[in-house]
């Protein structure tokens, strides 16, 4: 291991250190209902949230390209993505704030699960000089984020509404949460397709072809449509609550299988280069 | 004919549309593609799940995407929704831009004049979208009534679209050597064409003129280039670059630097009565300087198998081809039936075919350098680089990209821009205010709340 990645991977664990301290204290004022300690929990994030960046970006400077290569790289980015997007949203809709209970230790799993894959730098292919790979690979950051956030209220509709734990009592009402949860589905369905344009556009770039049916590509599209069956299914079909919950934790399911697994398992234009 | 339209726009169709299509789209992903498995992977793949494999083929599970009943499902979910972005389209007009009712819950009284409730509810971000003498109708992101048209419009017209590149596309491959030329109507390596696509034809002769590929210090491809040229008939040449992410336009052609590339090795072997026999091997180009690319070829007028292999560097030390190895191995394949083994009624018999490969001769060679080789001498009379190049002609990408645009402008309008209104209605002195979302309801009441605070601060004053 050489020095830069020393300098990396211990950043990176006391990005994680510190994401861990923030989700103790925030689980703690959420359920004890400690104001002090919650607040303090978002102030601890973001300095996790800083180091947490330079780490990411002291690693862009070392192996001159974007967090888009290796495993461990794309699950750090994915983690700090969906963070920001959290601190962004909950600055505008100060209701969505009680998920940092499900959106912080989200984050610091990530990154821990991305540490155990080789962190070493790959070298950058040709084929994935391009910005439209960038603006592919941003969107489907950003849609884990939305997504992350709808999960955290889907599971918060199941507690509240089967439970008489304390602190979730102090949720929204049941019929807000569960329209938190469909809207925020309903950005990771939009920001999942931009992801998909922008890699289609990529694709048609580098190889002429727009889709290629690969086993990523396939998973992604199943995904899609899938989200788009839980949207259609709350519009048209009235569903919500508890079954909207369920539907919404199977589809999350499937983009996870799409975004983190499919390209282990499988031979694709996609795992050719994002394994390691 | 209004009964088919109200079938195709009902909910439980569209549903149903929807999830046969996810199950096509899981079927395409668990049984493998003619388009995308190789033939090996394809063949293990019958020979492990027998019962399947009669279904794939019958129902056309191993090409999917190509399959009537597939073009047949999307062409359904094509028109259904074609009259769900006109019915949608109709009702976001009428939404944007007509009168609109007040909902049904009762209101909030103010009392405030007609100027003062334009004025504090447009403060609040909501625009004045109709008013007559009694009513006034303020909408905020009246763009969102359209989310969905668009949502349906985009889709519609990206299925349209890929309809249109299946069935019209023209794609070739070729690996073409320095200095080689390709001419019009020649072999592709790989051809795909559309039902009404017909062959794929240049309509000039392609000449490679140079392939420049750069590597990074751990070996792996940093860029790669080919400079080639197209020959007209009447002489005139025209000379492009293509490169990864760099494809060139030329008259409705477009053409991109494809993946593979390698050496070509011009040999020449001789036999004891003098007759030579002369062949291009056109070798992958090897992964790690220190690893060999490998490929194996039968010769015309020769009854033994050539093993190759090659090195990029004789000495191991860089991965450029400046100085390459080759190494050949003359194989005698002798074949027997090794046995049979399976049952009869129905069964299947399985036949083993024993190979048994004697090497007759084995010659390392530089490039000039001429060796014996088994009943042959063996000469590298000369190496060239050789490269891929794919060549499509399509209509229709636009339009893929267009509507994927649009799918993206409606998600936006319907799950950021939901739009809400407030209607004003006379009464007496002053109005009755209501408030009405088309989605999420709950999440903007206390944005409606805001404006009635608004109004009584300004009355306490």
């Amino acid at each position: 291991m050489t020095s830069p990645l020393i300098i990396d991977t211990s950043a990176h664990w006391a990005a994680v250190i510190i994401y861990v301290i923030a989700t103790v204290l925030n689980a703690y004022g959420l359920i004890f209902e400690n104001e002090k300690a919650y607040k303090k929990s978002y102030y601890i994030a973001l300095a996790g949230l800083l180091v947490h960046g330079l780490a990411i970006l002291y690693r862009w400077n070392v192996s001159g390209h974007g967090p888009y290569m290796a495993r461990y790289e794309v699950m750090s980015s994915n983690a700090w993505m969906a963070l920001s997007l959290f601190i962004v949203f909950s600055k505008f809709i100060p209701k969505i704030r009680p998920a940092s209970i499900i959106v912080f230790p989200s984050v610091f799993l990530m990154i821990a699960i991305g540490i155990f894959f080789n962190p070493e730098v790959t070298k950058l292919p040709p084929s994935l000089r391009s910005i439209w790979l960038v603006l592919h690979v941003s969107f489907y950051k950003i849609a884990l984020g939305s997504l992350l956030i709808a999960l955290a209220f889907s599971i918060f509709y199941i507690l509240k509404n089967r439970t008489q734990i304390k602190w979730v009592r102090k949720l929204p009402e049941l019929d807000i949460i569960d329209n938190y949860a469909y809207r925020f589905a309903g950005f990771g369905f939009t920001f999942w397709a931009i992801a998909m344009l922008a890699g289609s556009i990529w694709a048609y770039e580098s190889w002429g072809r727009y889709w290629g049916w690969d086993a990523i590509e396939t998973w992604s599209l199943i995904t899609w449509i899938s989200f788009g069956i839980y949207l259609h299914m709350r519009r048209f079909f009235g569903l919500k609550g508890e079954k909207a919950s369920y539907l919404f934790m199977v589809c999350f399911i499937l983009s996870i299988i799409a975004l983190f697994f499919t390209s282990l398992i499988e031979s694709s234009v996609h795992s050719e280069y994002f394994r390691s | 004919m209004k009964q088919i339209k109200q079938f195709l726009l009902a909910r439980k169709t569209v549903l149903t549309l929807i999830l046969l299509i996810l199950a096509a789209v899981v079927a395409g992903y668990i049984f493998p593609q003619k388009f995308t498995a190789t033939e090996e992977q394809f063949q293990k793949w019958h020979e492990a799940y027998p019962f399947w494999s009669q279904w794939s083929g019958r129902l056309g599970l191993d090409h999917v995407f190509t399959t009537p009943w597939f073009a047949a499902l999307l062409l359904i979910f094509l028109v259904t929704l074609t009259l769900s972005t006109v019915d949608q389209s109709r009702f976001s007009y009428r939404r944007t831009f007509g009168r609109g009712t007040a909902p049904d819950s009762e209101g909030t009284r103010i009392a405030a004049s007609r100027e003062d409730i334009i004025s504090i509810i447009r403060d609040a971000g909501y625009g004045l979208a109709y008013h007559d003498e009694s009513s006034l109708k303020f909408i905020r992101h009246r763009w969102g009534y359209w989310g969905n048209a668009l949502l349906h419009a985009g889709m519609a017209v990206v299925i349209f679209s890929s309809l249109l590149i299946v069935l019209t596309e023209k794609r070739g491959l070729i690996h073409i050597v320095e200095g080689d030329t390709f001419l019009p109507g020649g072999p592709w390596l790989l051809e795909e064409t559309g039902i009404l696509g017909g062959r794929f034809i240049l309509p000039d002769a392609v000449r490679l003129e140079k392939s420049n590929i750069e590597f990074w210090e751990t070996d792996e491809v940093k860029y790669q280039t080919t400079v080639f040229s197209f020959m007209g008939s009447d002489g005139k040449e025209t000379r492009h670059t293509v490169g990864i992410n760099l494809n060139v336009n030329n008259r409705g052609l477009r053409i991109y630097q494809g993946r593979s590339f390698g050496e070509a090795f011009y040999v020449s072997l001789t036999d004891s009565a003098g007759k030579e026999f002369n062949r291009v091997f056109n070798l992958d180009h090897p992964v790690k300087r220190d690893k060999a690319s490998y490929g194996n070829f039968m010769l015309e007028g020769i009854p033994y198998m050539l093993k190759t292999k090659y090195y990029a560097d004789a000495e191991k030390r860089t991965i450029d081809s400046k100085d390459p190895l080759l190494v050949m191995r003359l194989v005698q394949i002798d074949q027997s039936l090794g046995g049979v083994t399976g049952s009869g009624e129905g069964g299947r018999f399985k036949m083993d075919i024993v190979e048994k490969e004697k090497v007759l001769g084995e010659v390392s060679l530089k490039t000039g350098e001429k060796k014996p080789f088994g009943p042959y001498a063996a000469e590298l009379v000369h190496v060239a680089k050789w490269t891929s190049l794919i060549f499509t002609r399509s209509i229709g990408m636009a339009g893929v990209f267009a509507g994927f645009f649009i799918i993206i402008i409606g998600g936006t309008l319907t799950y950021f821009m939901p739009p809400r209104e407030i209607h004003a209605v006379r009464e007496g002195d002053g109005f009755n205010l209501t408030f009405k979302s088309m989605k999420f309801r709950n999440l903007y009441e206390d944005e409606f709340k805001k404006i009635i605070g608004t109004f009584n601060e300004r009355k306490n004053r």
